[in-house]
């Protein structure tokens, strides 16, 4: 903790406070658009961040991250549709609020869960990672691969409908990751063409796989027609809601804790985090049957549970490299491309600048909240920003973050080409967010497995040095039952369809 | 079903050009990662395909169903991003953008194109292009395709 304090006032200097804050409120808008998804937003701002020194860049990424979160409430509070993933759950209690004209309270009953929930969430992050950290220091090889393969299982069968696409994609990642040089005898594979002598870099594969699908996605939906609410700010809305806060307690305090639980599970997300929150609530709570028409409990509940997330989900990825959910892999290529890399060494060599990043994690919970709160009298003019102005301007932004990392027109090609592939892909139920993370993490998986094939074979063998070991076979178990939980999900839910549809047909006959 | 045999022809396929130009690595060693993966994309291939019969026997469908999409103006906007990458780096970044954008405003908004419209989407994109020179060039100070115009 001593050394945490120590870092403390780096924070308080003049470009990094001014960062934080045009962060905060910029994620708080992206957040707040309709069709920006937070990962797409930090995707987009990584670029920008390689102009800055590492600390004030990872300040930028992160108050980002942390206020497009909460900003995506808006939208699903206002016009029913989740202005990021994390906020799908919101929708069943803000969108309602919003339509008895309680629009404001549920807006202001969303910043204050988020801003509890969030500064929990980074104080458990704060707390558990280095700790954690001199854990994961004693990983060999062996460890890190298996947990690289863990991150990969999770995020495969939470990330899409099937597990098999899921993991498809997280290996075809990984199998594009070794396009270029071996990291292990620097020998040039698959070179396909010359463009791609320098392999996949995570930044392009970030912004493609993110923003060109997202483009054409807005694209598709051009003519739909939002169903907004009425909005009218009326005073003393705040301290009614202040007012509210003590019973509401047991709601934020259950959101905050399942938020932390999730987010710390590799590949879960907020999305995930809100949804187990807000069903967990309905199990828990008095008079149950008013959630979903409207009522208050159910936007803190998730609002804390998705805020809370945020910081626990960058503890894998900051001790290990391998990331929480989507918007933290994007983090990690902001971590790499200042030269930083994920693990113990961010708290041996680079304690400044995570330290400052920690800080500013905190600083940036507590100034979304306030600012959330202030803005949200006119925050809903935000859904008015037409997708028509933001196409062009995503694609063009998309373009210079892409080509100002190295100053290669072949990055862009690359950009491209992979968001136009990963656009198709999703139309046959594939997700995007496996392919990013076997991006990412492809290189550690074959580092890592090279190295331990070498200890292995002049060791005790390659099975001893991989299967056994305490560590080892906690992390293979753990891989053993994210795949097993996520196929038993998808048979059961193969069973309630097929008892649908069988349930149709009789109805039919009848 | 028509769809998994596609996906699965598409795995097979990109599997079968990594293998291929695998043959040209020089340390056989340096295959091993690459070959473990592309045995458990075949088997992923494989499991995918079994999956699907055993969906389409039930009378389930897996694969997510896209309602009425624009294909049309996707196709447009595709070819328009395609020829923006293409002008790039011959005529520059800034005007390349310009052009971009406010041909893109225009294929996609639903009202007439008239002199007023065509002067405030111009402007629009003006102001955009500017502020991105502004922040690109005199903030960010980043070296972006220069081309023979601007």
């Amino acid at each position: 903790m001593s050394d945490m304090l120590q870092y403390l006032p780096e924070i308080f200097t003049g470009t990094r406070l001014l960062v934080l804050l045009v962060g905060t409120i910029g994620g708080l808008i992206l957040g707040a658009t309709p069709g920006l998804s937070p990962t797409m937003a930090v995707a987009l701002l990584v670029p920008f961040t390689f102009h800055m020194d590492p600390a004030t860049g990872l300040v930028l990424l992160g108050s980002v991250f942390t206020s497009t979160v909460a900003g995506g409430s808006l939208a699903a509070i206002l016009i029913n549709i989740p202005g990021a993933p994390a906020n799908i759950a919101t929708t069943f209690d803000g969108y309602p609020m919003a339509k008895k004209g309680r629009a404001q309270e549920a807006l202001y009953i969303s910043y204050l869960s988020s801003l509890i929930g969030g500064v929990f969430g980074i104080i458990i992050m704060m707390f558990f990672t280095p700790p954690l950290a001199k854990v994961a220091m004693e990983f060999g090889p062996s460890e890190m691969f298996w947990s690289a393969m863990f991150g990969v299982s999770v995020m495969a069968g939470l990330a899409s409908g099937s597990m098999i696409k899921g993991l498809f994609m997280g290996f075809v990642g990984m199998l594009l990751s070794c396009i270029g040089d071996d990291p292990m005898y620097g020998v040039t594979r698959f070179v396909f063409h010359e463009s791609l002598s320098g392999g996949i870099t995570v930044i392009p594969a970030l912004i493609g796989i993110f923003a060109i699908p997202q483009i054409l996605g807005l694209v598709e939906t051009l003519d739909v027609v939002l169903e907004k609410t009425h909005f009218k700010p009326e005073r003393g809305v705040l301290r009614k809601v202040i007012g509210m806060l003590p019973g509401l307690s047991p709601q934020l305090t259950l959101g905050s804790i399942i938020g932390a639980i999730v987010g710390i599970v590799p590949g879960a997300g907020g999305q995930i985090a809100g949804l187990i929150a807000y069903d967990q609530n309905k199990k828990f709570c008095k008079n149950p049957e008013t959630l979903g028409s409207g009522d208050p409990r159910g936007v803190a509940t998730v609002e804390s549970s998705n805020n809370a997330m945020v910081g626990p989900s960058l503890i894998p990825m900051l001790i290990m490299g391998i990331p929480g959910c989507p918007t933290s892999a994007v983090l990690m290529g902001g971590l790499l491309i200042h030269g930083m890399f994920p693990g113990p060494d961010l708290f041996l060599k680079h304690a400044d600048v995570t330290y400052t990043f920690f800080w500013a994690m905190l600083f940036a919970q507590i100034t979304m909240g306030l600012f959330g709160l202030l803005m949200s009298r006119y925050s809903y003019l935000v859904t008015n920003v037409s997708s028509l102005m933001m196409i062009g301007a995503v694609m063009v932004l998309a373009v210079f973050g892409t080509y100002t990392v190295s100053n290669n027109f072949d990055d862009v090609v690359i950009m491209f080409a992979l968001g136009l592939a990963t656009y198709f892909v999703r139309k046959f139920g594939f997700s995007a967010a496996p392919l990013v993370l076997g991006i990412i993490l492809g290189p550690i998986v074959e580092t890592n497995l090279t190295k331990g094939i070498m200890i292995g074979q002049s060791n005790v063998g390659l099975f001893s040095y991989f299967c056994t070991g305490t560590v080892n076979l906690i992390i293979i178990a753990l891989c053993v039952l994210s795949v097993g939980w996520s196929l038993y999900a998808e048979i059961k839910h193969a069973r309630t369809q097929r008892a649908k549809l069988a349930a149709a047909a009789t109805c039919c006959q009848g | 079903m028509f769809k998994e045999i596609l996906i699965t022809l598409a795995m097979v396929a990109l599997v079968g050009s990594f293998w291929w130009m695998s043959k040209a690595v020089e340390i056989p060693a340096s295959n091993t990662f690459p070959h473990a993966i592309m045995w458990v994309l075949l088997a992923l291939s494989g499991l995918q395909l079994i999956q699907a019969v055993l969906m389409g026997r039930l009378g389930l469908k897996h694969i997510a169903t896209v309602d009425h999409p624009a294909y049309r103006k996707v196709l447009i906007i595709v070819s328009s991003m395609i020829v923006y990458l293409l002008a790039l780096e011959y005529i520059g970044f800034y005007v390349t953008s310009f052009l971009f954008y406010i041909v893109t405003v225009l294929i996609l908004q639903k009202r007439a194109i008239t002199a007023r419209v065509l002067l405030v989407r111009g402007g629009m994109a003006a102001g955009f292009v500017a502020a991105l020179y502004v922040l690109f060039n005199i903030i960010l100070s980043s070296q972006l395709p220069a081309g023979i115009l601007f």
